[in-house]
């Protein structure tokens, strides 16, 4: 049985034994990722197909097989940011304000709901904010970093992160939730 | 980061715990789209000429095996054959001296005979059977000598049974390695199985399920029977197969390849002359001077393939033309001789100093092989010394063949994708002389240079 870093050479080496059980141990990390940065599961999964062939053909490039976590992640994010970067003419603004969840099974605390409610949340936000909020408030990257990568300025990342947050709770509240401790 | 410096948000926090480890299961067929994208190792192609060795190798080897085989079958066949024409020979003449109411009567006794003797062997001689259904390729050698029903006859049929134990014991020597029998195959006759020639008699033969209806047949001998464990021509040779366990083959994740390049270099090359006196002339020639004015200049080209043997370890073969023209003055002097004449007088020789100009313009045709061991490898240049000897036939200025043997050290540096510059100081030292092996002085055609090429790698 390899461990995780025998696995990280082995698939440097191209074994392909190797990156199968590379891949089963990431697929549901880095799909969780992909689901996140994406509007439909059809988007996240052109992201997670492109981003695990980046995977496994710049993974000789990885000197430190300890951080091997750290890095399929953060390869998975640039992917997704090169997608948005990709897709950004064609994205259309959707009208939040018309997206209804229906707030009739939910209690008002927003810690009840579920991922997946929330991943909904997320999803439906407009691509920017997406990954601003994304970026900022679950992957830990600030608004200089931000604006690197998205190629705006590091206001205009703060903006759409405030924005993104007021739209979530503007939703929220439709849905009954006001509060948002934990229990 | 964000998280630090800002104040605590509660909103935050939950969609932060919610989704740093957040997990969602793919599409199991996403796997099959990504796989034949991935990068694999490169397998190896074995080239049809490895194919074709190997196959060439194996034919040989098959060839030689069964030639060996046959050979020993040959040298095996003849003395069984010798020894059933001997025994088959001998009853014949004697049965012709039989006359034709001996032969009636012998064939009446004869079948009487040969009936009374199957059902005892058959019956009785259980031995005799046992051995042949086992074997079941026992060489039964049949004996035509008459045997004689009636007491007029006694006397002839005692001479020739006498005749025939003599055919069989000479035989039988044969066959069982006595009597300094030499025959290898000797061996394979077991000890155990050598019968007595009367147990025998009037066997059987279960091959053809007949009874060996030799018209005149009145005996038969089982002479001997062969192992056929021990008879097969390969069994003696592969007896004990050793089977080793090596344990399992370690995973090979990357195999260094080996290279083969294309090589090409031109050498401008100063001539260094090594001039000695031809052997027993040292004595006579006291001084040699070159005088160095004169051309002795020459250009050296090569073109060849490099072969990569190890990681540091090159093998370069090619073809060499050099160009080379020698023109030089040398002075000989000799030293004075004291000569004692036939009336006891001595006579004093004076030295001679003789002027001379050697001058030859020569062209080399040859090939070289050389070894390339690299031993400092540096990210843009690599140091490697080469070795290696030389054949060159002169084409002009008087045949023949000259021997060099080359040391050079060389640094090299890649200047494209496949394609390596290098540049080698070579000294090349000539193994014989180039002047006439009779003359005075021997001059060897020495050469420094500066050769300049490019490999470029093939595969």
């Amino acid at each position: 049985m390899l461990n995780e870093q025998e696995l990280v050479k082995a698939c440097q080496k191209n074994d392909r034994k190797a990156q199968t059980a590379f891949y089963n141990l990431y697929k549901s990390k880095l799909m969780g990722v992909c689901r996140r940065y994406t509007r439909t599961p059809d988007e996240a999964e052109d992201i997670y197909q492109e981003a695990f062939v980046k995977i496994f053909n710049n993974i000789h490039t990885l000197e430190n097989p300890k951080a091997v976590a750290a890095w399929v992640r953060k390869t998975v994010i640039h992917t997704a940011i090169n997608y948005y970067h990709a897709n950004l003419k064609f994205q259309q603004n959707t009208d939040y304000e018309n997206i209804v969840l229906s707030n009739d099974d939910y209690p008002n605390l927003l810690a009840n709901l579920s991922s997946e409610d929330l991943l909904k949340l997320i999803n439906q936000l407009p691509d920017g904010y997406r990954m601003v909020f994304n970026l900022y408030i679950i992957d830990g990257y600030n608004h200089a970093e931000i604006g690197e990568l998205l190629g705006v300025s590091e206001n205009t990342s703060k903006s759409q992160l405030s924005r993104a947050k007021e739209l979530l709770r503007k939703q929220l509240k439709q849905m009954g939730i006001v509060s948002y401790e934990r229990n | 980061m964000n998280a630090i410096d800002n104040e605590k948000d509660p909103f935050e926090d939950i969609f932060r715990d919610t989704f740093s480890d957040f997990e969602s299961e793919p599409d199991a067929l996403l796997w099959e789209k990504i796989e034949p994208q991935l990068p694999v190792t490169p397998t190896r192609k074995l080239p049809y000429w490895q194919f074709a060795s190997v196959a060439i190798v194996l034919l040989l080897a098959g060839l030689s095996l069964y030639v060996v085989s046959s050979m020993k079958n040959q040298h095996d066949i003849p003395s069984i054959e010798k020894a059933e024409k001997e025994n088959h020979t001998v009853p014949q003449s004697a049965q012709e001296k039989t006359t034709p109411n001996e032969s009636k009567a012998v064939e009446d006794l004869s079948t009487s005979k040969n009936n009374e003797v199957l059902e005892e062997s058959n019956s009785a001689d259980n031995s005799t059977h046992e051995i042949r259904t086992e074997s079941n390729k026992a060489i039964i050698l049949t004996e035509k000598s008459t045997l004689k029903p009636s007491k007029e006859r006694t006397n002839s049929t005692t001479e020739r049974q006498q005749q025939h134990q003599t055919v069989l014991s000479k035989n039988s020597q044969k066959f069982f390695g006595g009597g300094g029998n030499k025959t290898p195959r000797g061996d394979v006759f077991s000890p155990n199985e050598r019968v007595n020639n009367e147990t025998f008699s009037g066997v059987r033969n279960e091959n053809t399920g007949q009874t060996q209806e030799n018209n005149n047949v009145s005996s038969q001998h089982f002479v001997s029977a062969l192992q056929p464990k021990l008879f097969h021509p390969y069994l003696n040779h592969f007896k004990s197969p050793k089977i080793r366990y090596r344990g399992p083959k370690p995973t090979a994740y990357y195999k260094e390849p080996k290279p083969v390049e294309f090589y090409a270099s031109a050498m401008p090359l100063i001539n260094y002359y090594t001039i000695t006196p031809n052997g027993n002339d040292a004595n006579y020639v006291h001084k040699i001077v070159v005088n160095d004015d004169a051309d002795r200049l020459g250009v050296y080209a090569q073109a060849g393939l490099v072969f990569t043997l190890s990681d540091r370890l090159k093998l370069r073969t090619g073809l060499t033309f050099t160009k080379t023209n020698h023109s030089f003055n040398y002075q000989v002097r000799t030293d004075s001789l004291v000569v004692q004449s036939s009336d006891n007088g001595n006579a004093d020789a004076s030295f001679v100093e003789v002027s001379k100009v050697y001058a030859q313009s020569a062209n080399y045709l040859g090939t070289k092989v050389e070894l390339q061991y690299t031993f400092l490898k540096g990210e843009s240049l690599s140091h490697y010394i080469n070795v290696g000897v030389e054949g060159a036939y002169r084409l002009s200025g008087g045949q023949a063949l000259n021997g060099f043997a080359n040391i050079a050290y060389g640094i090299t540096r890649q200047i494209g994708d496949n394609a390596f510059l290098f540049i080698e100081p070579t000294y090349s030292y000539s193994l014989n002389q180039q002047s006439d092996s009779n003359s005075l002085l021997l001059i060897k055609p020495n050469k420094i240079g500066f050769n300049i090429g490019i490999n470029f790698k093939l595969k």
